[in-house]
């Protein structure tokens, strides 16, 4: 039930297990064609909305919108502009410290991407490097990367996460070594695979039988054999990390005031959910849109490189 | 314990059921093949056992990093000899080996050390706990499942149909919705506007409704999505072609032969979802104010109680473990191949 | 090669009534761009206690042919024209699909690789037993037992017992084979269609599995219709032999006057492919 590994995410679908010891079915005349074409009209709906999303965010808003720290406390909880009561210097309302919830979402959402971009590099850098490594060494290394692995995936990741902040304090370094700490398991158990098949094909069996060194091997021939999954990996990861990161704002464990992340923002709306449903609906939806976006470019990326698929 | 879920990607491609299990059926030693199966059994405990053993070693490490406890216990203004007095009660005083290996003495005992904050045993609060998180898992679960592989046999039988695209819009953004945030909402809807149901604490079978629903979603979209990928595999399998060839009715087609051939791998995940319950539970019992482990769990880390908090990440790394076995016997009950 | 007239083009209608009787059927595939036409005005016809080979190579139609009759074409796969009719039944007709409740009752299939046709995780008996309640509702519980142990001695299978309690990855190919054909003709189905259901086989199961079904269309006097690609093979076991190129039929004929005496060119190449045939010396592959 954690919505907050990658693995269970969109990737576990395309990534699940097959039925044990069934030989993959052949696609039949037709069947493949437009569901592949499906998947690039995905690709290419959700690539540009993703870009449209970055493009608001980062913009400099500048003069346009309210200062998102800029108090009003004579207007507390005003409702958005389409609702009675509602006025159009505050399109989407204002939170209970009269602060604007617009330019907190344009404001808060740069952190929140900045978080979902780092916190997806830095769980994918490691996690390719020490998949890679085990699945191309395999032996011994292989062995203790894969139980370290499954230790890693076999704790309550939330609770870690929560007791590392707790311990160390809040801060964006920290919140990124609990990313990369709980990120890292799942990418290394795919890379760690798909190295394993990029080691046993022709090619490579050629170049070494050819004498070329295993360093020239590794990153001349399967790190970019790998660079379309790890890509892929790395898309979804993004909605994993900004999932992870709402999740541990919301319990005041991430991103606190006076810093804004939509995460902070759906903790400062919970005390007033009753009585002004807008300021955690807005950075809510935020998120949804947003992480669902990520996921659907992912899922694409992720077809286009199914391992699997390559095998063959 | 996750080869399973690996093996479709492992570096040898999978072993047809025929090719693996043809030199076993003539193999004119059972003894020979007993013990393999064994040895087999032995190697994967064995496996678990280590597993289980870095992630305490893991929880163990968090427990020393979160510093000296006694001034969380004692207050800034206490005495170094108050401190050392707590230390040497606590057993801090010992080298870390000591610590440590007492630690793992405890752990095979069932005994999970004792709380800062409430001074009970760790163990018999999880133990006070869990039945409300396992209600809040299982019915989430259940609803879960119940929803989610309806979900994907349609979306699979009708593959390509916009069934199907409805079916995967709707589990995908399953997946993309923030739990917590769901949970607000569904309380915003339920509770404070229609006021059909209570919004939090526990109690009654009512009580249970929008928690299980918060819980329920993202394993639902989950299943939804495997059971689609799976059963559109298997759907191609030529004995379900010889199944409708042989005139069975539709109904029997899909759920007996299709599913019954998918239900491995949904099984696995369901199993292995209920396995990251905690991680799951925290949320949806903070937003409903649930008397669960999450809440518990919660309540640990505010107050700075490392030795509870360590205490269920442990207890959640052997429920993990456990179930990832269990998957392993279930496979074995189910696909007569892996016996 | 089109419009051929160097052969009947339905095979005029015998007097004791054809079992099966496909007439100038023609099915297109709708693809993402167009479409393509896979069977174009085909016919053929099959007497009880007759069987009808269909050889050609993988693409000529054949396979489509034989799941038109039990209704298991591919979704994006259509009926454009003509007919099949089973006993003066028409059960296959642009916009009828009446295979429902000939599938399985009234025509049995029996699928390349029987070891993929066979359901992995129930063991025999279930899938016998689960074939022949669905066919005949209210059928006793030691009737089920009773009829699947003759089927399989039918299959000369010498421990039914033994069978029944198996699951398929237990047998051995030849069984699988076996039961796999016994799942068909269970039920008594008056037709039997046999698509490619050898290729997978070794020689000498190849030959037990031909002389089986030669046992069986002889006790029974059900008609069947053998589809392969293997000239040798049919040549073994049918009475007249159909060879389908590119989605038409282009010659048919008794087998001996198929083989011996070739009209079309297709034929004389796909002839002429066969070692045996032309030199004499073992088929590599049969």
């Amino acid at each position: 039930m954690s919505q907050f590994d990658a693995s269970a995410t969109a990737s576990a679908v395309e990534l699940a297990p097959a039925p044990p010891g069934r030989r993959r079915a052949t696609r039949r005349a037709g069947g493949d064609r437009p569901r592949r074409a499906r998947r690039t009209s995905v690709f290419w709906l959700s690539a540009p909305l993703i870009l449209i999303a970055v493009t608001v965010v980062v913009l400099p808003w500048t003069g346009l919108l309210h200062d998102p720290h800029q108090q009003d406390l004579g207007n507390p909880l005003a409702p958005p502009a389409v609702l009675s009561g509602g006025e159009w210097s505050h399109p989407l309302g204002t939170d209970k410290l009269g602060q604007d919830v617009l330019a907190r979402l344009v404001e808060g959402g740069r952190l929140t991407l900045l978080i979902g971009l780092v916190g997806a590099l830095v769980a994918i850098g490691p996690g390719t490097l020490v998949g890679v490594l085990a699945g191309y060494c395999r032996g011994w290394v292989d062995v203790v990367v894969s139980r370290v692995i499954d230790a890693q995936l076999a704790l309550p990741f939330i609770l870690i996460a929560l007791a590392v902040i707790a311990s160390q304090g809040s801060s964006l370094p920290i919140l990124f070594l609990v990313l990369a700490l709980t990120g890292w398991a799942p990418c290394a158990r795919v890379t760690r695979s798909v190295a394993m098949t990029v080691r046993e094909r022709q090619f490579v069996l050629g170049l070494r039988a050819a004498g070329a060194s295993e360093v020239r091997i590794v990153l001349r021939h399967v790190v970019p054999n790998l660079a379309g999954t790890i890509v892929a990996l790395g898309t979804l990861q993004v909605g994993t990390a900004i999932l992870v990161e709402s999740a541990l704002s919301f319990l005041g464990l991430g991103i606190v005031p006076p810093d804004i992340s939509w995460g902070a923002m759906l903790a400062s709306g919970q005390d007033v959910l009753s009585r002004a449903w807008w300021v955690a609906a807005f950075p809510g939806l935020a998120i949804t849109v947003v992480v669902l976006l990520v996921n659907l470019l992912g899922d694409a990326l992720l077809t286009h490189h199914d391992p699997r698929k390559r095998r063959r | 314990m996750t080869q399973e879920l690996q093996a479709p990607l492992a570096g040898s491609p999978p072993v047809a059921p025929s090719d693996r299990s043809a030199p076993a059926a003539q193999s004119p030693a059972p003894s020979g093949r007993g013990a393999e199966r064994a040895r087999r059994i032995l190697l994967r405990v064995g496996g678990a056992l280590v597993t289980l053993l870095i992630a305490v070693t893991i929880a163990f490490a968090l427990g020393r990093m979160s510093g000296d406890p006694t001034s969380t216990i004692l207050g800034p203004m206490a005495s170094p000899e108050q401190r050392e007095a707590l230390r040497a009660e606590l057993g801090l005083d010992q080298p870390l080996i000591v610590q440590y290996l007492e630690y793992l003495r405890g752990i095979v005992t069932g005994d999970l050390g004792t709380s800062l904050q409430f001074y009970q045993s760790n163990t018999q609060m999880i133990a006070d706990r869990l039945p409300y998180t396992l209600q809040l898992v299982g019915a989430g679960m259940l609803l879960a499942v119940l929803v989610g592989v309806p979900l994907g046999v349609l979306a699979a039988t009708r593959e390509g149909t916009w069934w199907d695209r409805g079916a995967s819009a709707l589990a995908l953004l399953g997946q993309s919705v923030p739990v917590f945030w769901l949970g607000m909402m569904l309380v915003l809807l339920f509770a404070v506007k229609l006021d059909l149901l209570p919004a939090g604490q526990s109690g009654s079978p009512q009580h249970l409704v929008l928690p299980a629903l918060t819980m329920a979603l993202y394993p639902m979209a989950h299943i939804a999505r495997l059971t689609r990928a799976t059963m559109s595999e298997v759907l191609r399998e030529p004995f379900i072609d010889a199944a409708r060839a042989r005139g069975l009715a539709t109904r029997q087609v899909v759920w007996r032969h299709g599913f019954g051939n998918a239900a491995l791998p949904v099984l696995t995940i369901v199993v292995l979802q209920t396995g990251t319950l905690l991680s799951g539970a925290v949320a949806v019992e903070y937003v409903y104010s649930w008397p669960g482990l999450g809440q518990l769990a919660l309540q640990a880390i505010q107050f700075r109680d490392f030795p509870l908090v360590q205490a269920i990440v442990v207890f959640g790394a052997i429920t993990f473990v456990l179930l990832n076995q269990l998957v392993d016997v279930l496979h074995a009950l189910i696909d007569p191949r892996l016996r | 090669m089109a419009a051929e007239p160097t052969f009947e083009t339905a095979p005029a209608a015998r007097p004791d009534g054809d079992l099966l009787a496909v007439r100038d059927l023609t099915a297109t595939a709708a693809l993402a761009d167009r479409s393509l036409t896979l069977l174009d005005g085909v016919s053929i016809a099959i007497a009880p206690g007759e069987v009808l080979g269909v050889v050609g190579e993988s693409g000529s139609g054949k396979t489509t042919l034989a799941r038109a009759v039990v209704g298991l074409l591919e979704r994006n796969v259509s009926i454009a024209g003509g007919a099949i009719e089973l006993a003066g039944e028409t059960i296959v007709a642009p916009g009828v699909g009446a295979t429902d409740q000939a599938r399985g009752r009234r025509v049995g299939m029996v699928f390349q690789g029987a070891s993929r046709s066979l359901n992995p995780l129930i063991r025999v008996r279930r899938q016998l037993a689960e074939v022949l309640r669905r066919h005949e509702p209210g059928i006793s519980r030691d009737d089920v037992t009773r009829r699947s142990e003759d089927v399989l001695r039918e299959m000369r299978i010498e421990d039914p017992d033994r069978v029944l309690d198996s699951y398929p990855h237990q047998l051995s190919g030849g069984l699988r084979q076996r039961v796999a054909i016994a799942l068909a003709v269970v039920t008594r189905p008056s037709l039997v269609i046999a698509d490619e259901c050898t290729t997978a086989l070794d020689v000498t199961t190849q030959a037990e599995v031909v002389r089986l079904f030669r046992t069986l269309i002889d006790d029974l006097g059900l008609g069947l219709l053998f589809v392969t690609h293997d000239l040798m093979l049919a040549s073994d076991l049918c009475d007249r032999i159909v060879v389908m190129s590119q989605g038409r039929v282009v010659e048919s004929g008794p087998t001996a006057e198929v083989l011996d005496r070739p009209q079309d060119p297709y034929t004389r190449r796909l002839l002429a492919a066969v070692p045996t045939w032309t030199e004499g010396v073992e088929n590599p592959h049969a």
